[in-house]
């Protein structure tokens, strides 16, 4: 098994990326990558899929490069948006809003955009150690993952719900259920039936996770705006620290996340690896993670470091985690690596069992560029702290409508049809309506993602029981996570209605 | 007031459920199945449930917390003064929704810098308001912004129908 | 009154018979003049998109206008075509999809319509093949076998499949034809998801494009028992085809074609079928580009052909549109 590490093919992979044009283009790449992520409506998927083409006529370990400076940049981009704006910037920043958005109203956004930065390149970095390390070792774990697994482990994710939903559980189950069942408009898992599509052709394709996302985040960020207009908050944001020095953080808050940054990162890589899960929701079973393990959970949401570097850390972990299956399967886990994967094949990089064989180089040359990506991205974000700041000096009403204008660009872009501008226009109301009956928006997202993954999956699921219904007892993993949910379920109704109770009695 | 809302809430979600419900029973059902019980109406029809249950324990809180906490009749408002008091929020979504409507025919500049502009005037306080200013802002975001997507990045906004 | 009738009728047969002599300028020399866009149904990085962009990179050197692809997805390609059949029918708007996708669309019901409701320019290639693969650890040789082994096992050797694709009927197919007695389980819709679950052991058998499989099977993970190709793909000709191991009327042939808007001029379809179909069989970049990037040989038809092959394909896949239901 030690055949995938070799000492003189990660030097020559490492020379290769030494190239002064290979590390320009990683620069370009992550810089434009950053402005993707950044910028709600535009995603890190969106900047791989416009210059996919581009990099078809670079030299192998440029294009590749190029598109994981993309990867990089734009996955960890989102947390600017998420922070300064309260709308994530990418899918894969949600849960930065939860403390990002507070701490910035505290006059903090300094910090909370130095932790991110800070802790997105450690996660980052941790990503790329594992799968530098460990990656067909990781892989011939995941590809055991089946049916009953998958199933077991979406419930086991959709169960964190509860713990996600604030005091009203009831409601918060509502959201979620919401969610699941937008999620089955279009074709049916298993099948492709048509469902609930209301005789529209333009719905058979579903609803776009990201025309969700900008109606209830960016949509309703607006109509708040609208509100204010004549009620301005009583608390106005300040903006004292707007001049930040070093990370914005010290050194010894940043040490006392180590726990938090390793527990999360490993989230994020284990989310990455498996295919279908997707990046959205790593940051949220972390942040959820965090908060349940914290000594203070209860000032989760109020602007702490911790939820930000569970978030960042958490999504840019899950690079590295993506990228297992896909170089050493040949599986891509999401929209993401799916590019990468048409990307290093056009280059005659064939990943699969046999990638450390044939193109041992090109692999350590694809960590280098990680490695490098991974410093631009820092450099980049550092730097330029001082300049997103500035967003929150702009007023509202000059920012609002031009945000607006590029999520729509977004929407179109996603699939390119104006169609999704009604879907868009559809979850702002719902957002809207949402927040004035006081349902949560979280758990709708999480119910999005993963009851479609959970639908397919018990279906397979139990097409496998019947035809042989002993075969459940061969898998472990399985039965595990299926006793793990009871558990949390327990669990999480304990402490949720012990949290309720408090806050009544407040 | 609360309580209302979470009843409104409750008939909203409820009405919703069964509808979803109804709708799932036209779902084409494969018959080359294999060996299956579960089809592509089942997960819906568990989902309906589910929810239509759940906005019932919504629906009932009033009745079961109505000793607690009467409802307030003072805070009862009429809807045109709600909307007087909101008219921002109305008029941005009549902005997005007017917005949507014009992209295919009048393609992304003119409906983007036209919507920049209204949404603008919309969020900015009576005394901040500029015209002209809203007005530079658009055209140049939305030509700016097309120019950057359609000719770099291969993007297919819409150039408007009237253009053909 | 009646007067403003007639003028009027007069004046729109007028510009009627104005933009019909429009149309038919654009094909006396003066096409292509502008950009043309190239919508691909399927989405970047995958093989259909591949295809198109090296045709369109190509093309724009033939034609010596801009060629753009554009990847409208979803659905299958289904969502591309229904947006695009009604498009302007200038040459400007060119779709770019793979054909068993629009014919097992509408044999399945997904899309109502099929070709027909386009003006066929050109099938320009065609795709390296779905195999039927098992793991190496098993018994099974050859597709025999492994249908011999499912009688004498019934219901219990797992094929995993995407029910309703292509890899469904040739399941359905192969048990009508042969008496196969395997259990059918969903294996994914996509054809990495499918890799994996063979993989992982949770089947014990699926169908697969071959570029997937083939690094599998270089190092001794699956082997390859047939393709469901019309004829053996030449970079791998050991593996026989499906019809040669007995299943005489089964047959997947994905080929990439092109298509424009019903009612485009047939000089423009023509001269754009005349551009592909010299780059298809003169370019010596365009063979050693699909060679490497995907196993395919150069394959290219007329305008007639193209038709003929559609209809032929249409058919087929409207014949097993029972299995569909």
């Amino acid at each position: 098994m030690a055949d995938f590490f070799s000492l003189s093919e990660l030097f020559s992979g490492f020379a290769a990326v030494a190239d002064p044009m290979v590390i320009l283009f990683i620069f370009i790449g992550v810089f434009v990558g950053i402005i993707f992520g950044s910028i709600p409506g535009l995603t890190a998927t969106m900047a791989i899929v416009m210059f996919l083409p581009m990099t078809y006529v670079m030299s192998p370990i440029q294009g590749v490069s190029t598109l994981i400076a993309l990867y990089i940049g734009g996955i960890s981009g989102g947390l600017i948006a998420a922070i300064l704006l309260n709308i994530p910037g990418t899918p894969s920043s949600i849960a930065t809003c939860f403390d990002g958005c507070p701490m910035a109203k505290k006059g903090e956004a300094g910090k909370a955009l130095g932790t991110g930065v800070v802790f997105s390149f450690f996660g980052t970095i941790i990503g790329i150690i594992v799968l530098a390390l460990a990656a067909p070792l990781i892989a011939a774990v995941a590809i055991r993952f089946g049916p009953y697994e998958y199933s077991t482990l979406s419930l086991c994710a959709l169960s964190l719900v509860i713990s996600l939903t604030g005091k009203d559980l009831i409601k918060g189950l509502i959201s979620g259920l919401l969610g699941i069942m937008f999620a089955t408009v279009g074709l049916a898992p298993v099948d492709s039936a048509k469902r609930f599509t209301l005789g529209m052709s333009e719905l058979t394709s579903g609803i776009a996770l990201l025309t969700l996302l900008i109606g209830l985040f960016a949509v309703t960020e607006v109509i708040k705006a609208a509100e204010e207009v004549r009620n301005p908050l009583k608390a106005q944001v300040k903006y004292k620290n707007v001049s930040i020095r070093g990370f914005g953080f010290s050194l010894k808050e940043g040490l006392a996340q180590k726990w938090n940054l390793l527990r999360s990162s490993l989230i994020g890589i284990v989310i990455g690896i498996l295919p279908g899960i997707g990046g959205a929701i790593s940051g949220m079973l972390s942040y959820t993670a965090a908060k349940n393990q914290s000594k203070h959970p209860e000032k989760f949401g109020t602007g702490i470091m911790d939820g930000i570097v569970a978030s960042e850390s958490a999504n840019n972990a899950g690079i590295g985690g993506a990228m297992i299956p896909m170089l050493t399967l040949g599986i891509p886990g999401d929209a993401a690596t799916a590019m990468l994967l048409g990307g290093l094949m056009v280059h005659q990089i064939a990943p699969g069992p046999l990638i450390f064989e044939k193109n041992g180089v090109e692999v350590y040359g694809i960590y280098g560029a990680m490695f490098v990506a991974a410093i631009a991205m820092l450099f980049f974000e550092l730097f330029g702290i001082k300049i997103f700041i500035r967003v929150l000096k702009l007023q509202k009403y000059w920012l609002m409508p031009i945000i607006m204008m590029l999520c729509i660009v977004g929407a179109i872009g996603n699939a390119n049809r104006v169609f999704d501008v009604w879907n868009v226009l559809f979850f702002g109301i719902v957002g809207f309506a949402m927040i004035k009956s006081g349902l949560p928006h979280v758990p709708l997202i999480l119910g999005f993602i993963l009851g479609p993954i959970f639908e397919l999956n018990f279906r397979q699921a139990v097409q496998h029981y019947l035809i042989d219904p002993m075969d459940v007892l061969s898998h472990p993993i399985a039965i595990g996570f299926f006793v793990f949910t009871i558990f949390v379920v327990f669990y999480s109704l304990k402490r949720q209605k012990k949290e309720s109770m408090l806050i009544s009695e407040e | 007031m609360k309580n209302r809302s979470d009843f409104i809430t409750g008939i909203i979600l409820a009405v919703f459920a069964i509808w979803y419900f109804v709708q799932a029973q036209s779902i084409r059902v494969f018959s080359g199945m294999g060996k299956s019980v579960i089809n592509s109406q089942t997960m819906p029809k568990v989902w309906a449930v589910c929810l239509l249950l759940l906005a019932c324990v919504l629906i009932s809180r009033p009745f079961r917390n109505s000793f607690k906490d009467a409802v307030k009749k003072g805070e009862k408002q009429s809807f045109a003064e709600l909307m007087k008091k909101n008219w921002e929020v109305t008029a941005t979504f009549i902005a997005l929704f007017v917005y949507a409507l014009l992209l295919t025919p009048f393609g992304f500049i003119i409906s983007t810098a036209v919507y920049i502009f209204v949404q603008t005037l919309i969020l900015a306080p009576a005394e901040k308001r500029s015209y002209l200013g809203a007005a530079i802002i658009g055209v140049v975001a939305a030509s700016a912004t097309y120019y950057v997507f359609v000719f770099w990045l291969d993007v297919l906004l819409p150039v408007g129908k009237i253009f053909d | 009154m009646k007067n403003v009738i007639k003028q009027t009728l007069i004046a729109s047969a007028a510009a009627l018979a104005l933009s019909v002599s429009g149309a038919a300028n654009a094909a006396d020399g003066s096409y292509p003049s502008k950009t043309i866009t190239m919508i691909c149904t399927h989405g970047a990085g995958g093989d259909t998109d591949y295809n198109a962009r090296l045709i369109s990179r190509l093309l724009e050197k033939e034609l010596g206008v801009s060629v753009v692809v554009k990847n409208v997805t979803g659905a299958n390609g289904s969502v591309a075509l229904t947006q695009y059949k009604d498009e302007k029918p200038d040459g400007y708007t060119l779709i770019a999809t793979n054909t068993i996708a629009m014919a097992s669309n509408e044999a399945s019901g997904l899309s109502d319509f099929g070709y027909t409701a386009f003006e066929p320019v050109a099938i320009y290639g065609k795709q390296c093949g779905e195999n039927i693969i098992v793991k190496a650890d098993t018994p099974y040789k050859t597709l025999d076998e492994l249908i011999d082994a499912t009688k004498a096992n019934p219901e219990k050797i797992k094929l995993g499949i995407a029910f309703g694709g292509s890899s469904y009927i040739a399941a359905s197919v192969i048990a009508d034809e042969k008496k196969s007695q395997f259990a059918l389980v969903d294996a994914g819709g996509n054809a990495p998801n499918r890799m994996t679950t063979l993989l992982g052991g949770n089947i014990d058998a699926t169908i697969v494009p071959y570029t997937i499989a083939k690094e599998y099977a270089e190092s001794g993970k699956v082997r390859f028992l047939a393709t469901l190709m019309s004829e053996r793909l030449p970079a791998a000709p050991d593996i026989p085809t499906v019809k040669e191991c007995g299943v005489t009327n089964l047959t997947v042939d994905t080929l990439y074609g092109i298509l424009a808007p019903k009612g485009t001029d047939a000089a423009i379809v023509k001269k754009i079928n005349d551009a592909i179909l010299k780059i298809v069989n003169e370019n010596q970049e365009y063979k050693d580009e699909i060679r490497r990037y995907n196993y395919q040989d150069p394959y290219a038809l007329n305008v007639q052909d193209t038709i003929a092959r559609l209809k032929a394909q249409r058919e087929l896949m409207m014949g097993f549109s029972k299995y569909l239901n």
